[in-house]
């Protein structure tokens, strides 16, 4: 459609059919009034034109004295449209109401995403945004975008940069990570690297300071490694000490795992407390209480997505499972098997560095637990920091 | 009047303005065969889907064809679409 067809359909036209008469000296006519006509077709008998609706009737006239025929042969346009539909209040309602939710509620924050931080990060990065007016329903003028990005990141280490990107009713904030700076070695502190526990010396790398043992002496815990303290010529000088010092040393793990213990498990029965979410309402559709009861809560959420968005519309249940307590026993073969899984779980933690193996290995029921003894050599570094005093 | 129109067309070549400027003549516009856009036309004399018959300045302008019509009517101009195969002037003159 032209400008000037959408300007026509705005103000509505007609398409008369003249027959017989001179409809040569109508045209002249409406020429002449200075009324809009195009789009003239003749055949044989009859012509054709258009006109805006407003000036068909100072078209009857004319018409007469050229003594044409001279009917509307189609309605176009806005005022018809408007005029078929007069009766039906509730498309007025509705298109009123329509304008008016669009009036009120395209200039919000319906959707808040975050990228670039981790999950952990999330919510303090929604904080610091809720701050600066970053919420569900606010105006997205009223959106403090730059103190965002002066002060957003002050409190939080992991992230270097933040703020928002209005996009329509979407407010995207934008995160950047901090890149982690390199580790100096602050060497303007005195100190002494001394052995964490009893072992025997099998190899150290002195970055910094005296080495105070040699490979294949037997050290106690807390016997200085490496000195920071060093006589010279000049006098005693002071250093920060810095190295490693691997050591034969000797572990032992105990898992205790009583065969008598208490379990929980569900009832069977659930209580459903569904929450309506519509923008920034949230409507509960339940009227009992919390339970006093033991119980597990758990909540699922069914919300509207569009595009990889999540939709200010959907419904948030929550679940209060019911759950009982009673005693129970287990087998001597289940307590094994958990006494193994806690083993493997705490030589994990135990010797995230070095290498260690099995020299014993000592397990049975004990009164009424499953005891899991395992005696290790290892090969540790034992050497850690401690500042020189005086 | 033709005196009038006389001087004034004079004074047009005169002061180099263009044409029609001063002067009530036919200026016509055409898009290939499909589409004559006439200035100065004073009235339709007769109208058939393969003629067109206008009243000008000049005379008569005969415009002839298949399936003509008019795309825009007003009191200065018209605008004829369709085939057109020969336009004519006759009668008259300036």
């Amino acid at each position: 459609m032209t400008v000037s067809g959408l300007f026509r359909w705005f103000l509505g036209w007609v398409q008369v059919e003249t027959e017989g008469g001179y409809p040569e000296r109508l045209l002249n006519e409406v020429a002449r009034r200075q009324l809009s006509v195009w789009g003239v077709r003749r055949r044989d008998e009859w012509t054709r034109f258009n006109c805006l609706c407003r000036d068909y009737r100072y078209l009857r006239r004319p018409a007469r004295r050229a003594c044409v025929r001279m009917r509307v042969r189609h309605k176009r346009g806005l005022p018809f449209l408007l005029h078929r539909y007069r009766h039906r209040k509730g498309l007025l309602v509705g298109a009123a109401l329509y304008l008016a939710v669009l009036l009120l509620l395209s200039p919000r924050i319906w959707v808040i995403q975050v990228e670039g931080c981790t999950e952990q990060e999330m919510a303090a990065v929604l904080t610091r945004a809720e701050a600066v007016g970053v919420r569900v329903g606010a105006p997205m003028d009223s959106v403090n975008i730059k103190e965002l990005e002066i002060n957003g990141t002050d409190d939080l280490p992991g992230l270097s940069f933040m703020t928002v990107n209005p996009s329509g009713c979407v407010a995207r904030i934008q995160v950047a990570r901090r890149k982690p700076t390199p580790q100096v070695l602050d060497l303007s502190t005195p100190s002494n690297m001394v052995a964490v526990r009893d072992g025997v010396v099998l190899s150290q790398r002195v970055v910094s300071g005296e080495s105070r043992v040699m490979v294949g002496e037997a050290v106690r815990a807390g016997t200085i490694l490496i000195g920071g303290c060093v006589e010279t010529e000049r006098g005693e000088q002071r250093f920060r000490s810095y190295g490693e010092v691997y050591a034969e040393t000797s572990r032992r793990i105990t898992v205790t795992v009583p065969l008598a213990y208490e379990r929980v498990e569900p009832t069977g029965t659930s209580i459903l407390r569904p929450t309506v979410t519509f923008l920034f309402w949230e409507i509960p559709l339940y009227a009992t209480q919390a339970t006093q009861e033991e119980s597990l809560r758990y909540s699922r959420r069914h919300f509207l997505t569009s595009r990889g968005m999540t939709l200010p519309l959907g419904i948030t249940c929550e679940y209060d499972v019911l759950l009982h307590r009673f005693s129970a026993r287990r087998s001597p073969e289940q307590a094994k098997a958990m006494a193994q899984r806690e083993l493997l779980q705490r030589e994990r933690q135990l010797f995230e560095e070095g290498s260690y193996t099995v020299t014993e290995r000592q397990e049975g029921v004990k009164g009424d637990a499953y005891t899991l003894t395992v005696d290790y050599t290892c090969r540790e570094n034992i050497a850690v920091e401690v500042p020189l005093e005086g | 009047m033709a005196h009038k129109r006389s001087l004034r067309g004079r004074v047009e070549r005169a002061m180099d303005f263009p044409a029609g400027s001063l002067t009530k003549i036919t200026l016509l516009e055409m898009e290939s065969n499909r589409r004559l856009v006439i200035d100065g036309c004073e009235g339709i004399l007769a109208y058939t889907d393969d003629c067109i018959r206008l009243r000008v300045p000049e005379g008569e302008l005969t415009v002839m064809g298949c399936g003509l019509g008019m795309n825009c009517l007003t009191a200065e101009g018209a605008a004829v679409t369709g085939r057109i195969q020969r336009i004519e002037f006759s009668g008259g003159g300036v």
